[in-house]
């Protein structure tokens, strides 16, 4: 299924729960979506976990984690992705509609590194709060976007050739 | 860590429903494996997980998250005109 991050796109203040706890962060599956007003409303929320005990991989217990997340299309207004069928099933997502693409936010120092993962969405079923964080099969490459695309363009100092993302 | 020499067109099973068949191996060494398995059960290309489960766990540190929402829209607004140059370097 192939799901286009077109409007209307802007979730509500949501409960999120996901199939499965987010890659990273042991323990998180249940979460708050909570939109950011500003300048473009909808165009960016705040993704927290609710959940009391989350851990690293490494059984060290943290403080559970929050996220930014970009609406994609505000700023790619081509951005899609394409659903197999059983990550569609497993979120009971059956038309494109009800799908909603949110794309985490990866703020540094200085701003301008700062990146969007659009390889990797979170996929949520805006009906009910089911949502899992879609892996494609393909590469990145392949795929067309990658997990760290920059978001806010270059001071001018970078455009000369120091710019790009080490990854 | 078991392991096993498998020939193309041959297969393992591991637990009672995950079936692994050796597709094909090319004269590089590119091995193509099919992977039969319930739905539940995630199967990824490890280095990929791994990139994006670093990514989670950068984007989850603390920082001022509403701030960088403001000046990120503001920016975009800026740019509204041109909103194609933000994909440029990606």
């Amino acid at each position: 299924m192939q799901t286009t991050a077109t409007p209307p796109v802007t979730l509500p203040c949501m409960e999120i729960m996901f199939r499965r706890e987010m890659l990273g962060w042991i323990g998180a599956t249940h979460f708050r979506l909570d939109p950011i007003d500003g300048d473009i409303p909808g165009m960016f929320a705040e993704l927290r976990c609710t959940d009391e005990e989350v851990s690293l991989r490494s059984g060290l217990p943290v403080p559970p984690p929050r996220f930014l997340m970009l609406t994609p299309w505000y700023v790619w207004q081509d951005y899609q992705v394409e659903l197999d069928d059983d990550f569609a099933d497993g979120l009971d997502i059956r038309i494109e509609d009800d799908a909603s693409l949110l794309t985490i936010v990866t703020q540094r120092t200085p701003l301008e590194r700062s990146t969007v993962n659009l390889f990797s969405p979170i996929v949520v079923n805006r009906h009910n709060g089911l949502a899992d964080q879609f892996v494609p099969a393909a590469s990145e490459i392949e795929a067309g976007w990658r997990v760290r695309t920059p978001l806010l363009p270059p001071r001018p100092a970078d455009e000369a050739g120091e710019g790009g993302i080490a990854c | 860590m078991l392991t096993l020499t498998r020939e193309v067109g041959e297969k393992i099973v591991i637990g009672d429903d995950v079936v692994v068949t050796v597709i094909s191996v090319s004269e590089n060494g590119r091995v193509r494996l099919g992977i039969e398995a319930p739905r539940q059960i995630r199967i990824d290309r490890a280095e990929v997980l791994e990139r994006i489960r670093r990514e989670n766990l950068e984007a989850g540190e603390p920082s001022d998250r509403h701030a960088f929402a403001a000046y990120a829209a503001r920016q975009a607004n800026e740019r509204s005109g041109s909103k194609k140059e933000v994909v440029v370097g990606s």
